[in-house]
């Protein structure tokens, strides 16, 4: 086992959500604020107690941006001792940093997400695609002495290739794809805050237009705007506020030889995302067998099934079988192992693009066990996933109530 | 409006402006040979002074004999490699190669090195037949005056070159 001092002494006390849309006519950081006063009202705290600011770091501050300047200006937040601006999966791992290591004690965490405007094709907001478009549009070309290998596939084809390299490698199908996106779907017609709320069906997804073969539209997540937020203090204080608290038991990140973009030329089983879920098991108490909830990563579904096998559902190249054999046909869900439910909100694909920040707060309502009827019944451990791309910015977190 | 592209630019939004086109390589100091190679329909890959590795891309540091002071210097190369994976760009997300789709990438492993990958466009066409482990040799798009920009055809089997790719 790992060192892991910070276990249980940290707890999710608030989480604030926008509602998801293909197109909110909103600025980022107007969809910021709603989520952290969201937050920091389920918290039930003053806003003067929050000393530590986590933004998102994607748009340049000054221009409708959530970064922590903007979003602790806008909030009237008098004080902070600790800031950072952070993305994705790992903005949550920062935020427990600086709270364990007493830099602050009741940070907020944001991540708002929109849709670039004047991209008329709505996918083409990734923030990988997004910063090349501000580049072209700045008058820059992509050039520089790196580009040799990028300049060919420029967006998200690379998942494409490392789909079709997965089918070919371990005679994998279709069809563990569609039972993600199916999956993801079903739970996301309960889901109010869901964007695309109408059930598919296995034939759906096989019907699905083909953007980059192998993978179809339904392989890959929906663009939307969106802003999340979450309050993390310590565990002491937790106590003492209205929530039953929701612990971080254990956390880890992910970081492989090859860092970035198709450059990650790694085996299939020594990207970072393996990196980042054997770091959490050697940090975690709670085991792969006492999972209720599990949150992979699903910017596409070639990083679910990638998230399932690291996780250790299956070994790799077995989650076709996996996912046929825990396929729930009556519910049209997914039940690993007979118990663990994935991805309840719908994550990616169907609730809409939060970069995987929609598990967090997510997996702390069901966590809680006071959503009506979509709550899942005595979940009390919930693996998050968030960023989990082969190559940029995975993390593993466990949460865990009482 | 948000922050985005049509902030960035300050104009009023890519709907207003003509499409673009394929943008075309801008060489810079380090990668200038390579080009200059490209535009003769020679394929270079970068090769480290110290302990002959070629990489791709040639960066600050070796990745193999891990030397800060590689001397990375542009080598031709056969251009025979196999086919490690592949797809059909059916739409395309970003300016520039809307016009261009569909159009095939294949990741190509070549033969010099196992690892040694380079991506580019199979000039037989998005209808190819192709399975992983199909031999391919470079080609070239001239895409400009003085502007060539490697990519692959389908080869013949080689007798020196690799069979079935590793997984
Ligand atoms: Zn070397």
């Amino acid at each position: 086992m790992a060192r892991n001092p910070l276990k249980d002494s940290l707890a999710v006390v608030g989480v604030g959500s926008t509602p998801y849309g293909r197109d909110l006519k909103r600025t980022e950081l107007s969809l910021a604020l709603e989520a952290a006063i969201g937050a920091i009202e389920d918290a039930g705290i003053d806003r003067q107690e929050i000393d530590g600011v986590c933004g998102t770091g994607m748009d340049p501050l000054a221009m409708g941006g959530s970064g922590f300047l903007t979003l602790q200006g806008a909030l009237g937040i008098e004080k902070t001792t600790w800031q950072k601006n952070g993305w994705l999966g790992s903005c949550f791992v920062y935020a427990a940093e600086a709270v364990f290591s007493g830099l602050c004690d009741t940070v907020l965490v944001v991540q708002a997400y929109t849709r670039g405007p004047g991209m008329s094709r709505s996918a083409a907001n990734d923030p990988f695609r997004l910063r090349a478009a501000q580049q072209r549009m700045a008058g820059q070309v992509l050039t520089g002495q790196s580009d040799f290998a990028r300049r060919w596939i420029h967006s998200g084809e690379p998942y494409a290739a490392w789909m079709a390299r997965y089918m070919h490698d371990y005679k994998a199908t279709k069809d563990a794809f569609a039972r993600i996106a199916v999956n993801n779907r079903t739970h996301a017609t309960r889901n109010p805050r869901a964007a695309m709320r109408t059930p598919i069906t296995m034939e759906d997804y096989h019907a699905s237009r083909v953007i980059w073969e192998p993978m179809q539209m339904l392989d890959m997540d929906v663009p939307v705007d969106c802003a999340e937020a979450l309050i993390i203090t310590t565990a002491e204080r937790a106590m003492d506020l209205r929530h039953k608290p929701v612990y971080i038991h254990a956390m880890s990140l992910g970081g492989s030889r090859v860092g970035e973009y198709y450059d990650n030329s790694l085996g299939w089983t020594d990207n970072s995302l393996w990196i980042s879920l054997a770091g959490l098991w050697e940090r975690s108490d709670v085991t792969i067998d006492d999972l209720d909830l599990f949150f992979p990563y699903d910017g596409y579904t070639i990083d679910t099934v990638g998230c399932i096998e690291a996780a250790g559902f299956c070994k790799p190249g077995e989650a076709g079988d996996l996912l046929a054999s825990s396929w729930d046909a009556e519910a049209n869900i997914l039940r690993l192992g007979g118990h663990t439910l994935l991805t309840t909100n719908g994550g990616g694909l169907s609730q809409g693009r939060a970069g995987g920040f929609n598990f967090y707060t997510e997996a702390v309502r069901q966590l809680r066990g006071a959503e009506g009827e979509r709550q899942v019944p005595d979940a009390r451990t919930a693996l998050v996933c968030p960023g989990s791309s082969f190559f940029h910015d995975p993390a593993s977190v466990m949460l865990r109530t009482d | 409006m948000t922050a985005g592209p049509a902030a960035a630019s300050g104009s009023s939004g890519p709907a207003a402006a003509p499409e673009p086109t394929r943008p075309v390589p801008a060489p810079d100091e380090r990668s200038a040979p390579y080009w200059a190679a490209a535009a003769r329909h020679v394929l270079t890959v970068a090769r480290c002074a110290r302990c002959s590795t070629y990489v791709v891309p040639p960066d600050h540091t070796c990745p193999h004999c891990g030397s800060t002071d590689p001397g990375f210097a542009f080598e031709p190369v056969s251009g025979r490699g196999t086919v490690r994976s592949w797809t059909v760009v059916r739409q395309s997300f970003l300016p520039g190669f809307r016009g261009e789709v569909p159009f095939l990438l294949v990741d190509v492993e070549l033969a010099e090195q196992p690892e040694l990958r380079v991506i580019g466009r199979l000039l037989d066409g998005p209808d190819t037949t192709l399975r992983i482990g199909a031999p391919v040799a470079v080609a070239f798009e001239d895409v400009a005056d003085g502007v060539s920009v490697p990519a692959f055809a389908l080869a013949e089997p080689s007798a020196t070159g690799p069979g079935e790719v590793r997984s």
